[in-house]
């Protein structure tokens, strides 16, 4: 063999340093997340049976191709290979009940990429979470069709159910007229955290599934665990000091409807929260506060999606005025 | 426990590169092979280039002065063979083309005479005047007059002084080696720097990874009790001056100061070795332990190099190439600088040469950013690098300069973790360039 390898027979490169990247990319990192979310789904398709996947291949289609014809016609760089509208798919057929009819999907997915993502500038430029925009969306204007809370193993029409965080709102308000919990039981919290016989959104009835996928984006360092712990941490406070200690009734709260769900995968999203490490902090403490609001002063069961989004409009502020302390200075820069 | 909760800090305020220091980090350093042909540049150092004082014709010897420091930021060079002045001119240099010395070997390696005379009484201006003579800069790469480090004012009194043996670059262990085979000449080059600057502490920044080095010198230490070694968690840019001047002292360096006004100075291992030599042994700085690695190369190798060796030459005494090579590094994959010339000699500064094969040099293609945040998470400055690169981008300097772009470091930690590949440094960089232009214009 001839001297192949002389250095003047080499094409050299010549861009600058740094000269090597990590490994892993956007894409991946959407692949992970997905990975994570099939711990839910798995969950979703035990607990709620076939249906599920429908709902699941309907949001993701939907999802991908209201981005796509989006992109299309507006002559854009077509980016569904990132995987996020896919990852938005699964978020938000993961977070309807599974009574939900088919085109409340449809119509959510395309809300979530035209509106809520696309019409912002695409992904990274997203000021709302686009699954939580199109899930409060839906409950706003489509309310009965999307809040029939169904216990697992029961027909789509069949009654609605209380689910335990309409038995939570209900211990809280007595004196409030609250008439359709009346007769719900508290599940107990064993039932609550592996998600046996408690109804709800699909993908959000089992915590222990749900946990099982925040610690594999922990443990592949896709989301930061400082994050998820302070959303959380305000509610478990709260609840426990408002109700004077009692442990009960601040698990019932921790494991009740999407917070769980939402520490895992919306209050981490990257597009909707904040870049400096500051304002992710106030950011996951400003919706564990909200979310806590909500559920003790609002009617409305699903305070988690409205304190996200309320958050996520406060973004831009958190960034703009929590920046981090420059290496030297004296003062942030803002 | 505490280490779990020390990895998830908050900021990592730099990043966990791959590590390459596998392939060279237990071999003991061996001598290059010395070429026939030596290039000198006249600037192998930050500052005015030296003056030649030699002429072609001229007959040199190992430590014979060849140019001349040309005011106070610039640095003596010597000729680390014994031969013939050929040429003096243009050839390419890790700087792109510059005039250099070229210098034939006669191969007879005969030494020139000391810095100082042997009966000499050295004081410690005597010994600064020793460093600044031998023509020692910052040999980690930033190549700064070690003299001018050593002489800080008056009214900055210096209480510390920070041995620097974190080699953060991702194949560099030269200055691992040096450690562990030259402990005892680097305590007594600490001695010097005590004998001129003296300081109630020496610290000894060592990353966690280099194991040996941190027993060796902790041996080496045993009975200093000025010096101590800070064993330094393994990240990317802990090498870093202003880092380490934080990570030791809880410092930091503002703007416009320099590491003498938070009273420290920070010195690297292989300038200690060269202060070593210089004051001890009289000998000036002619050569140097250079990491030439890679997946490319068959055999990577720690080497006491010539200064002035073209790196042609270390790619043989590495056994040559297994694989072709995509890219050739004056330095580490992090900071340093591509070449196009196996020409291109060894310089002061030339911790490391590396090889990336082909497909390591390529570089994905730049996607839209997804706000991971990670560039604000890896910043050893707390910098927003990403909304410096999207300011520069957009135009708006202004913006650019309010959120520190000037304060970069370049490390280039943030281009390289970022997910959707986008030249976040490359940009900061352009960004620097025209805000301190528009200012020189203004």
């Amino acid at each position: 063999m001839s001297e192949v390898t002389a250095l003047t027979d080499a094409q050299l490169t010549m861009s600058n340093a740094p000269h090597l990247r990590q490994v892993r990319t956007s894409a991946w990192i959407m692949q992970q997340v997905i990975l994570a979310l099939m711990l839910p789904t798995i969950g979703a398709l035990y607990f709620f049976g076939w249906r599920v996947l429908v709902m699941i291949v309907v949001a993701i289609g939907s999802c991908v191709l209201s981005e796509y014809l989006f992109q299309k016609l507006t002559k854009r760089q077509i980016t569904i290979k990132d995987y996020s509208a896919v990852v938005t798919g699964l978020l938000l057929a993961l977070s309807l009940p599974v009574s939900a009819p088919i085109w409340t999907i449809i119509l959510g997915s395309g809300f979530a990429i035209i509106f809520i993502k696309q019409l912002f500038g695409g992904i990274g430029r997203n000021w709302f979470n686009p699954a939580v925009g199109a899930r409060i969306m839906l409950s706003v204007f489509f309310g009965e069709y999307v809040s029939g809370w169904v216990e697992p193993g029961e027909a789509v029409d069949a009654t609605s159910q209380a689910t335990p965080l309409g038995v939570v709102a209900n211990d809280r308000a007595d004196a409030v007229s609250t008439a359709t919990y009346v007769d719900a039981e508290m599940p107990n919290l064993v039932d609550m955290f592996l998600g046996t016989g408690v109804g709800g959104n699909i993908g959000e009835t089992s915590k222990l599934l749900i946990i099982l996928a925040l610690v594999y984006l922990i443990a592949r360092q896709i989301i930061d665990p400082f994050i998820p712990f302070l959303f959380i941490l305000p509610v478990a406070v709260i609840t426990l000091v408002t109700s004077g200690f009692d442990l009960e009734f601040m698990m019932q709260h921790l494991l009740s409807g999407a917070l769980i769900f939402a520490a895992t995968f919306m209050i981490t999203d990257y597009s909707s929260s904040p870049f400096t490490p500051h304002g992710k902090i106030a950011f996951a403490i400003g919706a564990g506060i909200l979310t806590v609001l909500f559920r003790y002063y609002s009617d409305y069961s699903g305070g988690v999606g409205f304190a996200i989004l309320i958050m996520n409009a406060c973004v831009p502020l958190l960034d703009k005025y929590l920046p981090p302390r420059i290496y030297g200075h004296k003062k942030r820069p803002i | 426990m505490f280490a779990i909760f020390s990895k998830l800090k908050w900021k990592k305020e730099g990043a966990y590169t791959v590590e390459r220091k596998d392939r060279t980090e237990h071999r003991r350093i061996e001598d290059a092979s010395v070429p026939s042909e030596l290039v000198y540049p006249l600037t192998m150092h930050i500052g005015a280039p030296a003056s030649p004082v030699v002429n072609v014709g001229d007959t040199v010897k190992i430590g014979t002065l060849i140019a001349e420091k040309n005011g106070a930021i610039s640095a003596n060079t010597y000729s680390s063979v014994s031969g013939e002045v050929i040429e003096i001119g243009s050839r390419p240099t890790v700087h792109g083309e510059a005039p250099c010395i070229i210098i034939k070997n006669d191969f007879q390696d005969q030494r020139d005479a000391p810095l100082y005379a042997n009966d000499e009484e050295l004081d410690p201006q005597k010994k600064l005047e020793i460093i600044a003579k031998a023509g020692i800069v910052g040999m980690g790469g930033a190549t700064f007059p070690t003299r001018v480090k050593l002489s800080p004012p008056k009214d900055k009194p210096i209480d510390t002084i920070i041995i620097n043996g974190a080699e953060c670059e991702p194949y560099a262990t030269a200055d691992h080696r040096l450690m562990v085979e030259y402990a005892e000449q680097l305590i007594e080059g600490i001695r010097v720097l005590q004998e001129i600057i003296p300081v109630e502490k020496v610290y000894i920044a060592i990353e966690s990874n280099a194991h040996e080095s941190v027993a060796v010198m902790n041996k080496a230490i045993a009975d200093s009790e000025h010096i101590e070694i800070k064993e330094l968690e393994t990240i990317y840019p802990q090498g870093s001056e202003k880092n380490l001047i934080k990570k030791i002292t809880k410092r930091e360096v503002s703007p416009g100061q320099l590491p003498a006004d938070v009273q420290t100075i920070v010195i690297n291992v292989a300038t200690t070795y060269a202060v070593y030599e210089a004051v001890r042994l009289g000998k000036p700085l002619t050569k140097r332990i250079t990491t030439v690695s890679g997946q490319p190369l068959k055999e990577p190798k720690n080497l006491w190099v010539r200064i002035g060796t073209p790196i042609e030459s270390l790619i043989e005494d590495c056994g040559g190439f297994q694989s072709m090579p995509g890219k050739m590094i004056h330095g580490g994959p992090m900071m340093g600088r591509p070449l196009n010339s196996g020409r291109v000699p060894v310089g002061k500064g030339t911790t490391t040469v590396t090889f990336l094969a082909e497909e390591e040099a390529e570089i994905d293609q730049r996607s839209p950013c997804i706000k991971c945040s990670e560039c604000l998470n890896v910043c050893p400055v707390s910098l927003q690098p990403i909304m410096i690169s999207n300011a520069y981008e957009k135009g708006n300097l202004k913006k650019a300069e309010k959120l520190g772009a000037l304060d970069c470091i370049e490390c280039g930690a943030c281009s390289y973790i970022c997910p959707s590949k986008i030249p976040i440094l490359e940009n900061i960089q352009k960004a620097k360039k025209a805000i301190r232009s528009s200012k020189e214009g203004a």
